[in-house]
């Protein structure tokens, strides 16, 4: 009976939350979508299939291997074009208008224009070098063979550190983990306190407390809004995830599964924690207009936690607050998942975490249980959380005996 | 046999005593009137019921036994403070009601369709609240209590905020419901309502019920009785001892007698008067053995 009950609860509010539902997750993919794009744009320089393409100018008797010689040391992805042009004065001319990125004249001259692509600039730097070092080579009489050892010695290379591309990428994620369940958290939270404000202010939770207990209509409603941000937050991450490696983005965090797991885990943990309060707070008001002010105070929670993560993470270290903010559980939701995404948490920090977490919720229930007990029972009067927690306790389980 | 029973329940907020000897009880199929001034306790006695309040002595039960949320399921009730989701379709919330109170959806679908066919509304089904007349948002306030067919209802002030049809209408689906042994239990300021309605009424004031019982029996135990007769010359009624005009036109005046009245003396004096084409002496209505009750 009592999961019927729950259920019945949270199939209305899912009922009534269908359309803003709808339209906010078709936003929210609208927004992410037009991220990815806008990413892939700028990845891409503009030649609209994935690479970057650089134009190379070239004037007179230009060595006939160059732009070979360029585009073997391009990076994946990147590409050559060439253009031939008539002179000097033509040369400057496509480089002022920018229509190459740098010009060479002959064997021994390099034009640049006003910007120049770093990775171009190098790339011609040391095939022109290149090239002159085996002519120079060929004419003391050193066999290809000879010339190739000299260029281009036998070394082993072996890295004993992370990468630094992989470091960005993780610090990315880590930023990406704190906004999103900073994020998530704040909405959907938020949600449940304005729902409970709402039917408060409207009298109706008097009707439904004849029939339904509160710690389960309480139940219901956080079922509910939750399986809404879950189903949400899967939806958004699948598409950012899917077309982040669809389209090979040079940027695009190295996101594991595990860590798309653990970001969702989080979210579940940080929603019931929160919701919770926001419950309890949203029970406290008598119309949805004082409920504005009083969840907003509760935002500051959040909000000490998601600032803390944003600075903590782009500094790059693992300081010992940041690990004590990752295991307290007001701030362990925006916290954690960076830390994992990083890779500085231990699992045994992982796992203190979680049981920390899942102690938390459950006194965090227990209290907000009772102050939205009391809360929601006294419809005409805005009372403070002592006075509802009192209430809530003096109501008892199961109201009047 | 006593179905819900209030008794000896006491409250405070604070300062304020909401409950201090209120003991009463409501039977099957009687339609008990809930009376008392404006703070008397009657909506703190009625949310007790509901586990909204929670005395801090005496006890409510039914059928003898502490309520618990099985009860209440199948309780009916309309708060003083109505509410209902103001964005949702009717016929949405109404099973949702019913559904609350244990009713599946088969049987609450039916009863949906059945009461709101009974109020005329079966063409707002899919209309939001919000869209309602407030009179029509009444009725559905009313469905709602009634949509799981409540083995007690009880309904916090009905009538308040009522057309005359509409009263009318409430008060018919009352007497229906008590009919068919439902305990129904009301308030209300409207006595004219009540005294229509019930047989028997409780009278609280300052949280203490002051008076209960049959409401004829309670008029008749009034030491006054109104006389009204109507003649050609009633000049001989200022002679009456203890009698107080209360009102008077020409050809009829009413008195109020306070003390033993003879009848047959009385009209014995008013023949000798004159013609007499009309006599009437009554007990006072219920208004005024309210007022009484309350400033005693």
């Amino acid at each position: 009976m009592i999961l019927r009950i729950i259920g019945l609860v949270a199939r209305r509010e899912l009922l009534v939350a269908r359309k803003p539902f709808l339209i906010t997750t078709a936003i929210l993919l609208a927004v992410a979508a037009a991220g990815l794009t806008i990413m892939t744009v700028v990845e891409s320089n503009d030649s609209g299939d994935g690479s970057i393409t650089y134009e190379l100018g070239l004037v007179g008797a230009v060595p006939a291997q160059l732009p070979d010689e360029v585009a073997s040391r391009l990076p994946r992805g990147h590409d050559l074009d060439t253009v031939i042009l008539g002179s000097i004065d033509a040369a400057e001319g496509a480089l002022s208008e920018g229509d190459v990125g740098a010009v060479v004249v002959g064997d021994d001259t390099v034009l640049w224009g006003p910007w120049v692509s770093v990775t171009l600039a190098e790339s011609l730097v040391d095939s022109l070098q290149a090239l002159k070092a085996r002519e120079r080579a060929a004419e003391f009489g050193l066999t290809s063979e000879d010339i190739g050892s000299l260029l281009d010695p036998e070394l082993e290379f072996r890295s004993v550190a992370r990468a630094d591309e992989g470091a960005e990428a993780d610090e990315a994620a880590s930023s990406i983990a704190v906004i999103v369940m900073f994020a998530g958290i704040l909405a959907y939270g938020q949600w449940i306190g304005y729902s409970v404000a709402e039917e408060k202010s409207s009298r109706v939770v008097e009707l439904i407390l004849g029939a339904v207990q509160p710690h389960h209509l309480l139940t219901g409603k956080l079922l509910a809004v939750g399986s809404m941000g879950l189903t949400q937050m899967t939806l958004v991450g699948s598409l950012v995830v899917g077309y982040g490696l669809a389209a090979d983005l040079v940027n695009m965090p190295d996101l594991a599964a595990g860590l798309v797991v653990w970001m969702l885990v989080w979210f579940l943990l940080g929603y019931t924690f929160y919701g919770a309060i926001y419950a309890a707070g949203g029970s406290l008001v008598v119309d949805t207009h004082e409920a504005s002010s009083t969840l907003g105070v509760l935002n500051i929670l959040p909000i000490v936690g998601y600032v803390f993560g944003i600075i903590t993470f782009s500094q790059g270290a693992d300081t010992a607050l940041l690990r004590a903010f990752s295991l307290i559980p007001l701030w362990a939701p925006m916290t954690m998942p960076g830390r994992i995404a990083r890779g500085w948490a231990t699992p045994w920090e992982v796992g203190l975490s979680v049981v920390l977490m899942l102690f938390a919720i459950y006194g965090i229930i227990r209290f907000a249980g009772w102050v939205y007990r009391g809360g929601v029972a006294r419809a005409s009067s805005k009372l403070g959380w002592r006075e509802a927690f009192r209430a809530g306790r003096d109501l008892g389980v199961g109201g009047a005996r | 046999m006593v179905m819900l029973r209030f008794d000896n329940l006491q409250k405070r907020f604070g300062e304020v005593t909401a409950l201090a000897d209120c003991s009463f009880g409501v039977a099957p199929g009687q339609m008990l009137g809930f009376l008392g001034p404006n703070g008397a306790g009657k909506t703190t006695a009625i949310r007790t019921v509901f586990g909204l309040v929670r005395p801090d002595r005496g006890d409510v039960t039914w059928k003898g036994r502490p309520i618990g949320p099985p009860e209440r399921r199948s309780f009916g009730y309309m708060p003083e403070e109505r509410g209902l989701y103001r964005k949702m379709r009717v016929r949405d919330q109404l099973l949702y009601f019913a559904q609350l109170h244990s009713l599946d959806r088969a049987t609450a679908t039916k009863s949906t369709d059945r009461w709101l066919e009974r109020f005329g509304l079966a063409d707002r089904a899919r209309s939001k609240l919000e869209e309602l007349s407030h009179g029509n948002q009444q009725r559905i306030q009313l469905i709602a209590a009634l949509i799981h067919d409540p083995v007690l209802l009880i309904l916090d002030e009905p009538f308040a905020g009522l057309d005359p049809l509409g009263a009318a209408n409430m008060a018919a689906v009352l007497e229906e419901r008590a009919a068919e042994g439902v305990a129904v239990l009301f308030s209300s300021h409207q006595l004219d309502v009540v005294e229509d309605l019930c047989e028997e009424v409780v009278i609280i004031n300052k949280g203490a019920v002051v008076l209960s019982g049959q409401i004829d029996r309670l008029r008749a135990d009034s030491p006054v009785r109104y006389v009204e007769i109507a003649g050609d010359d009633l000049r001989w009624t200022v002679d009456l001892a203890a009698a107080t005009v209360v009102e008077q036109r020409p050809g009829r005046i009413r008195v109020a007698i306070e003390g033993a009245v003879d009848l047959e003396s009385l009209a014995a004096i008013a023949s000798a008067n004159g013609s007499v084409s009309q006599f009437i002496m009554e007990p006072p209505p219920l208004s005024e053995v309210f007022t009484e009750a309350v400033q005693a």
